[in-house]
């Protein structure tokens, strides 16, 4: 393999693994940006995202396509109850308090998928259109791959939208920036919160549910995703979404050539590259003072 | 139009206010004098249920607001102005009003944007500028439309005046006089000059309690009394 295509099957991986990263940590940002909650079940909800779709698809026998819109409705009502019941108790207290609930969440979620589906190994298989491998400038890469980086790409563009375009998301935004003032314009914010992190688990289970063709589903795979999700929009600026974005470029681009010229670094690349930016600028690369 | 009867209200464990009573009649301009601290801010922010009363009644148009969350409070057509203003930091002007926009069709605005920016035409020109990049008395200007565009009958603007530029609170009192046709207005002041150039009537606050109510006859005879509780 010469270094022109080593060089693109890095870029490919990057892009793999990167725009899967910036769906999942956009929707942590978003919920931290607006509901100022760290949520470390943000994993869990993304593991069931991904058992949701295994559901929907072997017991009831529901078309991948169809599954994969449906998987992550039903995270994100789940995530609705667990914001209107548990949630909204927290949120003038102490932030330690956000962090000790989400994480009772995550025990409990990892756990529920302990009892439901079992500790074992599952596999989804992607849909017939998607299966085989697709080449780009001599690569040859799964064909599964173009389509999840054609999704997050479109995803993105579609919630920079909705935050941009829509009077929904500037509501959103307004209620973000400052709630008692937005309550006194007559937006009702604690709806705002609600909706906020149904979305923002959508999101989430939107990531787990795409990647579910790619990786295997096991009761600790939303573990590494949220220390991944972490770094990411730490690196990026929590609380910012264009942040997101390049937190999770950077950290799929260290994986992608990282992997490729510096496998033995890889396991620590990730944490060398969050420490720097903490080190060079605490807020994050887009992160507001 | 709006009735405070005995209202208490605390920040923590200090009481700010301790039976304030109002009784405001549809169409006034009323101001609230008193010092700093005395509990002019905390009886507005009482009203729109973000320092919610301990104790008392708020009734507007007869409905008790005792209760309601202040989103409620605001849509039922009480508009707000902060004494910080309070400008949503990234949104542009016009966002900043759309989300404030009461939802209503149309052709039943009484503050649709197009009278807005007549009204507030130094706004027309920044209609795009980040909520960030502006000045104190754009940010007043701004603060006032966002409130109107969400249609109240009654207005409270706290400290309208502060910090302002003499040639915006003129701007300011003129604006108060044009809008007193339509909506009920009650702001508080330190100032005696600027309340009884635009206002009808006046209430003196001291340590939480209405210590003086000119009716509209006697503020201008009253003068002595407000001052000296002013000045204290």
């Amino acid at each position: 393999m010469n270094l022109m295509t080593a060089f693109v099957a890095a870029l490919l991986n990057s892009f793999d693994i990167g725009i899967l990263l910036f769906i999942i940590a956009s929707g942590l940002t978003i919920v931290f940006g607006v509901l100022g909650i760290l949520n470390f079940a943000h994993g869990a909800l993304y593991m069931a995202g991904a058992y949701f779709l295994l559901t929907l698809m072997g017991t009831v026998g529901m078309p991948f396509w169809v599954g994969v819109l449906i998987a992550p409705l039903g995270v994100a009502l789940l995530a609705v109850l667990i914001e209107r019941f548990l949630l909204r108790r927290i949120y003038h207290r102490h932030p330690s308090f956000g962090l000790l609930l989400t994480f009772a969440l995550l025990l409990i979620i990892d756990d529920a998928v302990r009892l439901i589906w079992g500790s074992g190994y599952h596999i989804v298989e992607p849909p017939q259109l998607l299966r085989g491998a697709a080449s780009l400038f001599g690569v040859t890469y799964p064909l599964y791959s173009f389509f999840t980086i054609g999704m997050g790409i479109l995803i993105g563009i579609a919630v920079w939208l909705i935050f941009h375009r829509t009077r929904i998301g500037k509501t959103v935004r307004a209620a973000a920036l400052d709630p008692e003032m937005a309550q006194a314009v007559g937006i009702n914010v604690p709806i705002v919160l609600t909706v906020v992190f149904g979305f923002g688990a959508w999101l989430a289970a939107l990531g787990g549910a795409l990647a579910a063709p790619m990786r295997t589903l096991g009761p600790a795979m939303g573990d590494t995703i949220i220390i991944e999700s972490f770094i990411v929009v730490v690196i990026g600026g929590l609380g910012s979404f264009p942040g997101a974005l390049f937190g999770a470029l950077i950290l799929g681009g260290i994986h992608g050539f990282g992997g490729r010229w510096l496998a033995e670094w890889n396991i620590v690349l990730p944490y060398i590259g969050m420490a720097l930016v903490l080190l060079w600028r605490p807020e994050g690369l887009m992160g507001r003072r | 139009m709006l009735t405070l009867e005995n209202v208490h209200a605390c920040y923590g464990e200090s009481r700010v206010l301790q039976g304030i009573e109002l009784a405001i009649e549809p169409g006034e301009v009323v101001c609230l004098l008193g010092r700093n601290g005395v509990g002019k801010t905390t009886t507005l922010r009482a009203i729109m249920g973000l320092t919610p009363p301990r104790e008392g009644r708020v009734l507007f148009k007869g409905q008790l607001l005792n209760g309601l969350s202040t989103h409620q409070i605001a849509r039922l057509g009480i508009g707000f102005v902060d004494e910080n203003r309070r400008i949503f930091p990234g949104l542009s002007v016009e966002e900043n009003l759309e989300v404030a926009q009461k939802r209503l069709p149309e052709q039943n605005r009484h503050w649709p944007m197009e009278r807005i920016y007549e009204t507030f035409p130094m706004l027309a020109d920044i209609r795009h500028r980040d909520g960030d990049f502006l000045s104190g008395g754009q940010q007043q200007m701004l603060a006032i439309a966002r409130a109107l565009v969400g249609e109240p009958e009654l207005l409270l603007l706290d400290e309208p005046n502060e910090g302002l530029a003499p040639v915006i609170v003129q701007q300011v009192g003129q604006l108060i006089r044009q809008l007193a046709q339509t909506t009920t207005i009650i702001f508080t002041d330190q100032n005696l000059k600027f309340a009884l150039k635009y206002a009808e009537r006046g209430y003196v606050i001291e340590k939480g309690r209405v210590v003086h109510a000119s009716s509209k006859e006697s503020f201008h005879s009253d003068l002595a009394t407000i001052e000296q509780h002013l000045s204290v």
